[in-house]
C-alpha cells in the first residue's frame, strides 16, 4: 500500500486561529496522508487539532479567526490550500466528503431526507431531478434504511440519531467521492449503533474503494478500521504506525498513557481482571495559545528530561514505518 | 475491592417494583395523549458500601431511575426505601433531611454549577443549607474536601468557568461530598470527559469509596468504565433491568441477549481482535412511549420466538445473585 501515491496528503500544514489570548496553534505543521481503499485514524483528545487538520483539508475554517498560514494539501496535482473559491466548491462534496459528529445539526430540518440527497447530485454531477431522485433512493438502500422510497419525503426530525448519520453517510457518497474524512462519526451514538455504523462505513469502503480518513479520540473505534494511525498531541503528529505497529508496540510516552488510561474490557473476559487503578496521565493539556519551548507533553510525561524542556522533539522513524516525536528511547 | 456481601442487614437502597411515566401533553388544551414510560416496574437493592452499575442506551430510562431515587422527578408508584424508611411519600421537609443522605454527581460539569458563585461557595452552600457549618467553620471543611478531591484550597475563589472539565467535575464530586453521604448517584460522571482525565476521576471516585465507604450508583453507558469501578452491573433496557450480576459474573456469562450484543458492541482497542461481522444488531431501541409487548427486546432479539412476542419474561434469579428476564434462558 505504501509503494502508491496517496491520494490526498497534508504537507507541514499549519492553521491558526487568532484569540484574545494570543495566537492559537491548532495545527501546528501536521503531515499525513491516506491512499485509496485505506483507512487512516487520526486520534487524539480535545484541543490536539485533530477536527482542525480535517476541516482544513475542505476549508472549512472560519476565517476569521482561523486561517492556513502554512502548509499545503496535496489531491490530485492541486494544493486545495491554493485553488480558487470556485474549485474548492466542485471539491466539497464531490470529490471529497465529510460526515460529522452530530447528525442532527448537519441535516437541514427543512428539506425533505430525498431532496439533501439529490442536491449534490444535481448540483456536481448535473443529473435530471428524475435520475437524482432515482439515485438518492438508491444511496439510502446502499445505506440499508427500511422503507427507503417513503422516507426520500421524510424529514430528518422523524429519524432517529443512527438513521441520520446513514443518511449523511448517504449525502457524502452519493457522488463517489475519492475521500471521506468522518469527523468522530460514531461519538452521538449508543454501542449497539456505533457498531452498526462502522460495519457499513467498512463494507461502503470495500465496495467503492473510498480513502477513508476516521477522526476519533476512541481507541477502541481505531483498532477495529483503520489500517494505519496518526496521533496528535497539542496540534502535532506525536507518533504514525500501522495500527498493529501502534498497538503492540507504541513508542510515544502520551500513547502509551492513553493505551493505559482506558480500562480494558478484554481483561476480564480473558481472566487477567483488571488493575484496582487506572493509570493516570498527569495534569491537562498546555494552552495552545502558550505552548513550552520544548516537547508539548513534556510536564505530563514520565519519561521528560532537561532535554524534552528545552527542544522540540524531532518526528523520526523509530523502526521501519513506525514513526515518533519523542528524545528519549521507549522500549515496552 | 473487598465488599462483604454476608452482612446482609437493612439495604442502603431498596426500590420496588419503581415506575416513573411521563404523560405527553398535545394540542391547545394540553389534553394527555399518552405516556412515557420512562421506568416501568424496576426493582433493585443495593448494600452498604457497594457500587453499583447502571448500563443501557439512551432512552433506557437509566437517567430517569437515579433522578427519581432522589426524588428529583417524581415517581407514579412503586416503593423507593433508603436504609429502611419509605421516601416516596415523604413531604418537602422530611425528603429535605434525606436528601443529605443521597447525593447525585452530574454529567455535564459545565451546566451544573452555577458560573456566577465562588466554586468554594458552591460547597459551602450545601453545609449551609443542611445546617452542618456555617462562616470560617464551614471554610475549614470546604478546604479539606477540596485537597481531598485534588484541588487547591486557594482555587475556592475561582469561578466555574475558569476549570478545566476534569477539574469541574472534581468540584461536582466536592458538592456532593460534603454531607458525608451514604450514597452518590453519579449520571454519566466521566462520559464528558477525555481519556487521560477520565482516568484520573474514576480513580478518585474509587479512592473516596475507600476512604469513606460510601455506596455508588454508577449509571453509564460505557461499559468499559462500569467494569473498572462497581461490584455489580444492572443491565436497562426499555425501562425495565433485563439482567443483574456481579460484574465477573456479567462479563464471563452474560445471559440476556441484549447484554451479550451490547457487550459485543464495544470496540476492543487490540487490533488482533476483529470484531465478528455477526455481532452487529440490527435497528434502533424502540420508543419508551409505546414499548413493544412481550419481552421489550424482542424486535431486535435474533433468538426471539412466538412467546417472546406475547408473554412478558419473568425476571428470575438463574444462579445464585445472578438475575435475568428472558424466556430462553
Amino acid at each position: 500500500m505504501d509503494a502508491r501515491t496517496p491520494v490526498l496528503e497534508l504537507k507541514n500544514l499549519e492553521t491558526h486561529f487568532e484569540t484574545r489570548d494570543g495566537t492559537v496553534r491548532a495545527v501546528d505543521g501536521v503531515s499525513y496522508s491516506v491512499n485509496a481503499g485505506e483507512t487512516l485514524a487520526v486520534v487524539g483528545e480535545s484541543g490536539c487539532g485533530k477536527s482542525v487538520s480535517s476541516l482544513s483539508i475542505l476549508r472549512l475554517i472560519p476565517n476569521p479567526p482561523g486561517k492556513i498560514v502554512g502548509g499545503s494539501v496535496m489531491f490530485g496535482g492541486e494544493d486545495l490550500t491554493q485553488v480558487s473559491e470556485e474549485r474548492i466548491r466542485v471539491i466539497r462534496g464531490n470529490e471529497i466528503s465529510m460526515i460529522f459528529q452530530e447528525p442532527m445539526t448537519s441535516l437541514n430540518p427543512m428539506m425533505t431526507i430525498g431532496k439533501q440527497i439529490s442536491e449534490p447530485l444535481t448540483q456536481h454531477l448535473g443529473l435530471s431531478k428524475k435520475e437524482a431522485a432515482n439515485r438518492a433512493q438508491e444511496m439510502l438502500d446502499l445505506v440499508q434504511i427500511p422503507d427507503s422510497k417513503k422516507w426520500l419525503s421524510g424529514y430528518p426530525h422523524e429519524m432517529s440519531g443512527g438513521m441520520r448519520q446513514r443518511v449523511m453517510i448517504a449525502i457524502a457518497l452519493a457522488c463517489d467521492p475519492k475521500v471521506l474524512i468522518a469527523d468522530e462519526p460514531t461519538t452521538a451514538l449508543d454501542v449497539t449503533i456505533q457498531a452498526q455504523i462502522l460495519l457499513l462505513i467498512r463494507e461502503l469502503q470495500k465496495k467503492m474503494g473510498t480513502a477513508v480518513i476516521m477522526v476519533t479520540h476512541d481507541l477502541g473505534v481505531v483498532a477495529e478500521v483503520a489500517n494505519r494511525v496518526v496521533v496528535m498531541y497539542a496540534g502535532r503528529k506525536v507518533e504514525e504506525a500501522s495500527v498493529k505497529d501502534l498497538f503492540a508496540n507504541p513508542q510515544h510516552p502520551y500513547t502509551i498513557g492513553l493505551m493505559t488510561a482506558i480500562p480494558r474490557l478484554d481483561k476480564i473476559t480473558n481472566g487477567d481482571g483488571l488493575n484496582e487503578r487506572l493509570t493516570e496521565i498527569p495534569g491537562v493539556v498546555p494552552p495552545l495559545y502558550n505552548l513550552p519551548a520544548g516537547c508539548a507533553f513534556a510536564d505530563r510525561c514520565s519519561f521528560a528530561t532537561d532535554k524534552c524542556r528545552t527542544d522540540k522533539p524531532v518526528f523520526e522513524e523509530k523502526s521501519p514505518n513506525h514513526w515518533a516525536a519523542c528524545w528519549q528511547e521507549i522500549s515496552n | 475491592m473487598p465488599l462483604d456481601q454476608s452482612k446482609s442487614s437493612t439495604p442502603l437502597l431498596e426500590v420496588k417494583d419503581l415506575k416513573t411515566h411521563f404523560p405527553i401533553r398535545q394540542g391547545v388544551f394540553s389534553r394527555v395523549s399518552g405516556h412515557v414510560y420512562a421506568v416501568d416496574g424496576v426493582t433493585i437493592s443495593m448494600q452498604d458500601g457497594e457500587t453499583l452499575g447502571l448500563v443501557g442506551e439512551s432512552g433506557s430510562g437509566k437517567s430517569t431511575l437515579g433522578k427519581s431515587i432522589m426524588r428529583l422527578v417524581e415517581p407514579t408508584s412503586g416503593e423507593i426505601k433508603i436504609s429502611g424508611t419509605e421516601i416516596t411519600g415523604l413531604n418537602k421537609q422530611d425528603m429535605f433531611v434525606h436528601r443529605r443522605q443521597v447525593q447525585m454527581v452530574f454529567q455535564d460539569p459545565y451546566s451544573s454549577l452555577n458560573p456566577r458563585i465562588p466554586v468554594g461557595k458552591i460547597v459551602a452552600e450545601a453545609l449551609q443549607i443542611h445546617g452542618i457549618a456555617t462562616g470560617k467553620e464551614a471554610e475549614n471543611m470546604v478546604k479539606d474536601i477540596f485537597e481531598r478531591v485534588g484541588l487547591r484550597p486557594s482555587q475556592m475563589r475561582n469561578y466555574a468557568n475558569e476549570f478545566s472539565g476534569g477539574q469541574r467535575q472534581r468540584i461536582g464530586i466536592a458538592r456532593a461530598l460534603a454531607l458525608n453521604p451514604k450514597l452518590i448517584i453519579a449520571d454519566e460522571p466521566v462520559s464528558a470527559l477525555d481519556v487521560s482525565v477520565q482516568a484520573q476521576v474514576i480513580n478518585l471516585f474509587m479512592d473516596l469509596q475507600q476512604e469513606y465507604g460510601m455506596s455508588y450508583l454508577f449509571i453509564a453507558h460505557d461499559l468499559a468504565v462500569v467494569a473498572q469501578i462497581c461490584h455489580r452491573i444492572a443491565v436497562m433496557y426499555l425501562g425495565k433491568i433485563v439482567e443483574i450480576a456481579n460484574r465477573d459474573e456479567l462479563f464471563k456469562s452474560p445471559l440476556h441477549p441484549y447484554t451479550r450484543a451490547l457487550l459485543s458492541s464495544i470496540p476492543i482497542p487490540n487490533p488482533e481482535i476483529r470484531p465478528a461481522e455477526d455481532r452487529v444488531l440490527h435497528g434502533d431501541i424502540p420508543s419508551p412511549s409505546n414499548p413493544p409487548k412481550g419481552c421489550r427486546f424482542h424486535t431486535r432479539c435474533p433468538l426471539a420466538e412466538d412467546r417472546c412476542r406475547i408473554d412478558e419474561p419473568e425476571f428470575k434469579e438463574v444462579s445464585p445473585r445472578h438475575w435475568a428476564a428472558c424466556h430462553l434462558i
